[in-house]
């Protein structure tokens, strides 16, 4: 159902402001954690989704659309509420049965064990097959079995059909695109303006050039508000940023101390 | 699990739940049970369609995931309207719009009289909703009289997508084993594993036919024998007249079947109407109308202009024939049809008719359980 994202229930439903997200995130988060830690942390469960996603062999919108229910559960739940690395399963799971390569429970299952297990040798995951079942009617139920999303990358293959990019340059704007799923940008902004984004920064990287076209005429013509791409663009510049001092052995203590933390004050 | 406390979606979830009281179990299928429930604040009579999640072990299946999904986003007159979901325990219940008959049992009813207006009205609004779904790009996969719902005033509904799916990306296979074996494309039967709308179009053009006939038009008995069915109905296709079918998978050598004169079987048609149904049942799918040309069809625009959906023929309520004198019986009183049931309740020995009614001949359960 890729016709028609304005009618979907993914803009008229789900879209946050920046503003919502924030005070979400304090909330939830900030009671904790600093700012860094909580893009760490963004950055920690996509990878991890990534992750298991890549040894199930499942598509790039396949893992984004895990994400993007894993990110629509915790925005009004805590990480205590239900344990994360279940809940990165569970999507992953529900995700491939939404976008139609479905995989046995129980090889999810395995290969979440498995991918965890690559992170850290410490983490606990001690769930079996029917946790992650049930896991699933918790997520349904958060989502309000609101299911079809909509993500960048089909706009940049439409977009591409007119500025023809070559390979190497298509490529970065798409890894852009994967890196965005560890932002909030999927939820406050349309995929299209990820799409053109994205873009954007790979032709920073370019310098300036689009294809055989004038990248400046290119952007201006675009029926796109200018801020909401230069605020994604902000936001991705400081991912990469905060991203320099990320380190995956470090994240799975935070995790455990922070759901400690919350478990305390429950 | 770690989860002592309330998930935040649970709460909505109870609150959607207390919305709706079930009044009384409309059917039975391998999947779901029916019952008919009311809205309590608004008294509006809505359909509960619980889904049995069998073993709690695996979730949700795939035909429920596709259900949801699909009628989540789908809003259109002509396609059933999903109200509410709510899930109590382990069950998914859809909460749907009551619709209290289906085409399948207009066209069986023997005691309704259609007029040429009244097929172009069904035909009218099925194409609509069909059109939205593929404007959507959304493949219905499962068209059959029998799901195709019917309002109480009138409007024609498409219900049932478990088997719908996104179509669009050519790189990905989809699998060739779906649609009730009657309503199947020569494409799929081939085993083509990319396929468009045409499929769709290919089942209403079935239904046409059936409307028009008042018996199925291509009843095959096996996958083979469906294929021989249909050659025999429209003429073996030849590479002219469907570039490209040598290549299909399961091309075997066929026997050579003349294209017979559709006029005699069709003799109380129209020839637009005719004309039509044969542009939607066109071997080569990439020239079979599509559901937005077929509504430009003249075929709607000339006289009769299609009946009202409120004047169209209906069967009797329960109580209207028992009411009525003619009645032979009764005690013959045909039960209202689980119109969401699967096709399997009927294998599985539920008959829809009670025991001392017409053995109407009984639908075997076509349907092939679909991976992907």
């Amino acid at each position: 159902m890729a016709a028609n994202y304005w009618e979907s229930s993914q803009f008229q439903r789900f879209l946050l402001t920046r503003y919502e997200l924030a005070e979400i995130e304090s909330i939830h988060m900030l009671q904790h954690l600093t700012t860094v830690d909580v893009t760490h942390l963004k950055i920690y469960f996509s990878n991890l989704m990534l992750r298991i996603g890549k040894r199930l062999r499942a598509r790039q919108e396949t893992i984004a659309t895990a994400i993007i229910y894993f990110k629509r559960f915790y925005i009004n739940n805590s990480l205590y509420d239900i344990d994360p690395y279940l809940m990165a399963a569970t999507c992953m799971y529900l995700a491939c049965k939404t976008e139609e390569c479905p995989h046995h429970i129980k090889h999810i299952w395995g290969e979440s064990k498995a991918a965890i297990a690559e992170v850290s040798a410490d983490i606990k995951f001690q769930y079996e097959i029917p946790d992650i079942a049930e896991c699933e009617s918790y997520l349904l139920e958060e989502m309000k079995f609101y299911l079809v999303v909509y993500h960048p990358y089909q706009v940049l293959i439409d977009l591409n059909e007119h500025i023809k990019l070559p390979k190497s340059s298509l490529q970065a704007a798409w890894s852009i695109i994967n890196d965005s799923y560890c932002t909030n940008a999927i939820l406050i902004y349309p995929p299209h303006v990820i799409a053109v984004a994205s873009l954007f920064l790979s032709r920073v990287i370019d310098q300036g050039i689009l294809g055989d076209l004038d990248a400046q005429q290119w952007f201006a013509d675009l029926n796109v508000d200018i801020t909401d791409i230069l605020q994604v663009v902000n936001d991705m510049i400081e991912l990469y940023h905060t991203w320099k001092s990320y380190a995956d052995d470090k994240i799975p203590d935070l995790v455990q101390k922070y759901i400690a933390d919350l478990a305390a004050v429950a | 699990m770690t989860t002592p406390k309330a998930v935040f979606g649970e709460d909505i979830n109870k609150e959607t739940e207390s919305l709706y009281k079930k009044q009384r179990k409309l059917g039975e299928g391998t999947y779901a049970v029916v019952y008919q429930g009311q809205h309590i604040k608004t008294g509006r009579t809505v359909a509960i369609k619980k889904i049995k999640i069998g073993n709690m072990r695996s979730g949700l299946d795939m035909s429920a995931i596709r259900e949801v999904k699909a009628l989540q986003e789908l809003r259109h007159p002509n396609v059933i309207e999903l109200v509410d979901v709510f899930s109590h325990k382990t069950n998914l219940n859809l909460v749907l719009e009551f619709l209290d008959t289906d085409l399948e049992i207009v066209i069986k009813d023997k005691s309704l009289f259609f007029m040429p207006a009244d097929i172009k009205s069904w035909m009218m609004m099925a194409l609509r909703g069909l059109d939205h779904c593929h404007k959507c790009w959304l493949l219905h996969r499962d068209l059959k009289p029998n799901n195709l719902l019917i309002a109480s005033d009138g409007q024609l509904k498409l219900a049932d997508f478990g088997l719908a799916r996104e179509f669009g990306d050519v790189k990905r296979a989809m699998t060739s084993q779906t649609v009730t074996r009657w309503y199947r494309a020569p494409e799929l039967l081939l085993g083509a594993s990319n396929y468009t709308g045409a499929i769709d179009i290919w089942a209403m053009g079935c239904i046409f036919a059936e409307l028009l006939l008042r018996t199925p038009y291509l009843p095959g008995e096996s996958d083979i024998d469906q294929l021989t069915v249909i050659f025999k109905a429209r003429g073996t296709p030849t590479e002219d007249d469907w570039p490209g079918m040598s290549k299909l998978p399961a091309v075997f050598k066929f026997d050579k079947h003349p294209r017979p004169q559709f006029s005699d079987l069709f003799r109380g048609s129209s020839e637009d109407a005719v004309g039509l149904m044969n542009q939607m049942l066109s071997f080569n799918p990439s020239s079979r109308v599509s559901a937005a040309d077929a509504l430009n069809h003249p075929y709607f625009t000339n006289l009769p202009r299609p009946t009202k959906p409120a004047k169209l023929p209906r069967p009797k309520k329960e109580e209207e024939e028992a009411a009525d004198i003619d009645s032979t019986s009764g005690a013959r009183k045909r039960q209202l049809h689980d119109a969401f049931s699967e096709d399997g309740d009927v294998f599985g020995g539920k008959a829809i008719n009670t025991a001392d009614g017409p053995a109407a001949p009984k639908r075997m359960d076509m349907r092939i359980s679909s991976p992907a």
